[in-house]
């Protein structure tokens, strides 16, 4: 199997229903919320790919179509060569144990009536992983030691208010890890969190990625924070990937202007480095009604007349880095 | 603070308040219009001079405190009169003794009075509040799991118009109902009904129960299922929910395993509190259904101005109010483990 076939998506859309039309409103026709408008990517084994965008630009919704927590409106996933797209409960299951997911808000995504121990006992139990109670328990204290929680004993028969931020997070991830899955997905694993925590948490993924061969797709707002590990950067734009590149392709010859506007803005330590920003007028077009053409076009800075009207395909700069922007088109 | 202390300054408050309770119960009816030694006796033909025995004889002659005489009207008196022979006294000191009183009406003391009406209303809540919270909690599940669907819209409809149902009015249009089906209009049991077998006793009394409790179930049934079903709607947005279906639990087991024990929270509150007030709340269906019960010996005490009984009744409910959130305090420590160290 080649590692391309691991993980890949094409074409993956979903729609909400807006709702109906108000009442004296002039359109009669249905309407709906864009959130994912075709994206294509493929994840290689053990790889760490960043999801960058602004809130809106439909990052999460693309996570929860990954875990099969939503059914996508059109478009394929395909995992190891099978089919995923639509699974019924049972048949996703199997897989619920190779992609697992860390979600944004560590003081939500905890039952609070759950010790730490059951929180992370509980795959276990629901997979039927490891029948016998030594060998669970052996594989709970060694998820949560690799998740940085260290000794496990301590936190084992605590509950999730007496821990702090970071700590919660680190409950999470050690209940994903403890399936020993093959895809981690983190969507905004650190925006909640402490600025002095966020590196601990970024470095524990980027440490996991080494020594459990996990693939990680790191769904984030802030492209400053993705710099440290990750192999490829994919950037998002009102439900589409407007850029995608390797790390260094990305960050250091940005393509698209909206990546380049993202990139402008990133704080730089030294002072004498003072960058051009390049601020972005305007709000996020409304993903019901889209702007026509280039959906970027109404908040760049360099848009064209053609620009209104057509709408920019992938220019394959190089064989990792790909654009849609027409300026590139030669 | 440990458990025990948080345990003991629960128990200490709930003790306080039952001693407000105590000293508001006895001013709180004393303002009440009306001469109770009239309104006990209905007979326009009573002597003043028997009016008068009536009164030494439930002490009603003596003043209420020091300084006043009666509350209504107010009548102030000498100041100087010895505390220890004043109603207010002499209520406390039987208060502490055990004693009730005895009723201004019938005669018998409030203790048994009471005790014998209480069970009768003990049976009917009981029965009512278990149907009600079974039913209303289910209705609340089903409707939460299919939240915006026909089902759930059916469920929230019909729980808002049981809900805002005057109990008097379902009352009256069940005991039409019931009337025309062959059910026993009022009481407890048929007349005669004490030589009967046990089973057929038994029988005769469901027969009874059934349009008053059937009443109580409606109301508060309603009540239970809105407040579930937002609770459990609530709960099943949280985020460790959609991580409990990425990890690959199947919905029954999210239901079971973390949506209800976080949604019964709030169910826990209202309960509690709906045991303590329902005590008090069926005076309308007992009344109605004449259900001889702790509701209608208020509403009957009420009009014979037949102030032992309504203090004993008063302090009776007082005290299942205050159990019951003390009760509640417990639950909710036990359930909810950020409360213990908060």
């Amino acid at each position: 199997m080649s590692d391309d076939q691991f993980l890949k998506v094409r074409g993956l859309k979903k729609y909400f229903d807006a709702g109906r039309p108000g009442l004296l409103s002039s359109t009669k026709t249905p309407r709906y919320v864009h959130a994912v408008d075709g994206v294509d990517f493929t994840l290689r084994r053990s790889e760490v790919l960043a999801l960058v965008g602004e809130s809106g630009c439909g990052k999460s919704t693309l996570s929860l179509l990954l875990m099969g927590l939503e059914d996508p409106t059109e478009g394929t996933i395909t995992f190891e060569g099978n089919d995923i797209t639509h699974l019924k409960d049972h048949e996703r299951k199997e897989l619920r144990r190779k992609i697992q997911m860390v979600f944004q808000d560590p003081y939500e995504s905890l039952n609070p009536t759950q010790t730490i121990e059951e929180i992370v006992n509980e795959p276990l139990l629901v997979h039927g992983i490891a029948t016998d109670k030594n060998e669970r328990d052996e594989r709970v204290k060694k998820a949560m030691e690799d998740a940085g929680l260290k000794p496990a004993d301590v936190y084992l028969g605590r509950f999730p208010h007496e821990l702090s931020g970071g700590q919660r997070q680190r409950v999470v991830i050690a209940a994903a890890l403890v399936l020993e899955p093959e895809i981690l997905l983190a969507d905004e694993p650190v925006s909640m969190l402490d600025v002095s925590i966020r590196a601990e948490i970024i470095n524990l993924l980027a440490e996991l990625r080494i020594t459990r061969q996990i693939a990680v797709i790191f769904i984030t707002h802030d492209l400053g924070s993705v710099g440290f590990f990750a192999d490829r950067v994919a950037v998002m734009y009102l439900g589409r990937i407007v850029e995608i590149g390797t790390m260094l392709e990305v960050l250091e010859k940005p393509q698209h202007p909206y990546t380049k506007a993202l990139l402008s803005v990133i704080p730089v330590p030294n002072p004498r480095m003072r960058r051009e920003r390049i601020i972005l007028q305007g709000e996020t077009p409304n993903p019901i009604d889209l702007p026509t053409g280039c959906r970027f076009h109404p908040r760049c800075p360099v848009a064209m007349p053609a620009c209104r009207v057509s709408d920019p395909k992938f220019e394959i700069l190089t064989k990792t880095h790909h654009a849609a922007c027409l300026l590139l088109v030669k | 603070m440990n458990r025990y202390q948080i345990l003991l300054r629960k128990i200490g408050w709930a003790l306080f308040t039952i001693l407000f309770v105590i000293i508001l119960n006895f001013f709180l009816f004393r303002i009440l219009p009306g001469d109770p030694a009239r309104a006990g006796v209905r007979d326009p033909r009573l002597k003043k001079e028997s009016i008068e025995i009536l009164r030494v004889r439930f002490g009603l002659d003596k003043p209420i405190i020091n300084c006043f005489e009666s509350l209504n009207p107010i009548k102030v008196g000498s100041c100087d009169v010895n505390p220890l022979d004043t109603q207010f006294f002499i209520y406390v000191r039987n208060l502490l003794q055990g004693e009730l009183g005895f009723s201004y009406h019938t005669n018998r003391p409030v203790g048994e009075l009471l005790s014998e009406r209480l069970w009768n209303t003990v049976l009917l809540i009981g029965a009512g509040q278990i149907l009600a919270i079974i039913i209303g909690v289910i209705f609340g599940i089903v409707a939460a799991w299919k939240a915006r669907t026909s089902i759930d819209r059916v469920a929230v409809i019909s729980s808002l118009v049981a809900w805002s149902l005057p109990t008097f009015w379902l009352g009256i249009i069940l005991l039409f109902w019931g009337s025309q089906n062959g059910f026993p209009l009022a009481g407890k049991t048929t007349p005669g009904m004490s030589s009967m077998p046990l089973l057929q006793q038994w029988g005769d009394l469901a027969v009874h129960m059934f349009l008053p409790t059937l009443t109580y179930t409606i109301i508060y049934m309603a009540e239970y299922t809105l407040i579930m079903r937002s609770s459990l709607m609530d709960v099943l947005s949280e985020d460790y929910i959609l991580t409990a279906k990425a990890k690959g639990l199947s919905n029954f087991q999210i239901l079971k395993d973390h949506a209800l024990k976080n949604a019964m929270l709030p169910l826990v509150t209202v309960i509690a509190i709906n045991l303590g007030f329902t005590v008090a709340g069926v005076v309308q269906i007992e009344t109605v259904f004449s259900w001889p019960g702790l509701g209608s010996a208020i509403f009957e005490a009420v009009n014979r101005r037949d102030f032992p009984v309504l203090q004993g009744a008063f302090l009776l409910i007082a005290v299942a109010v205050i159990f019951a959130n003390f009760l509640a305090d417990l639950t909710y420590t036990y359930l909810d483990p950020r409360v213990q160290t908060e």
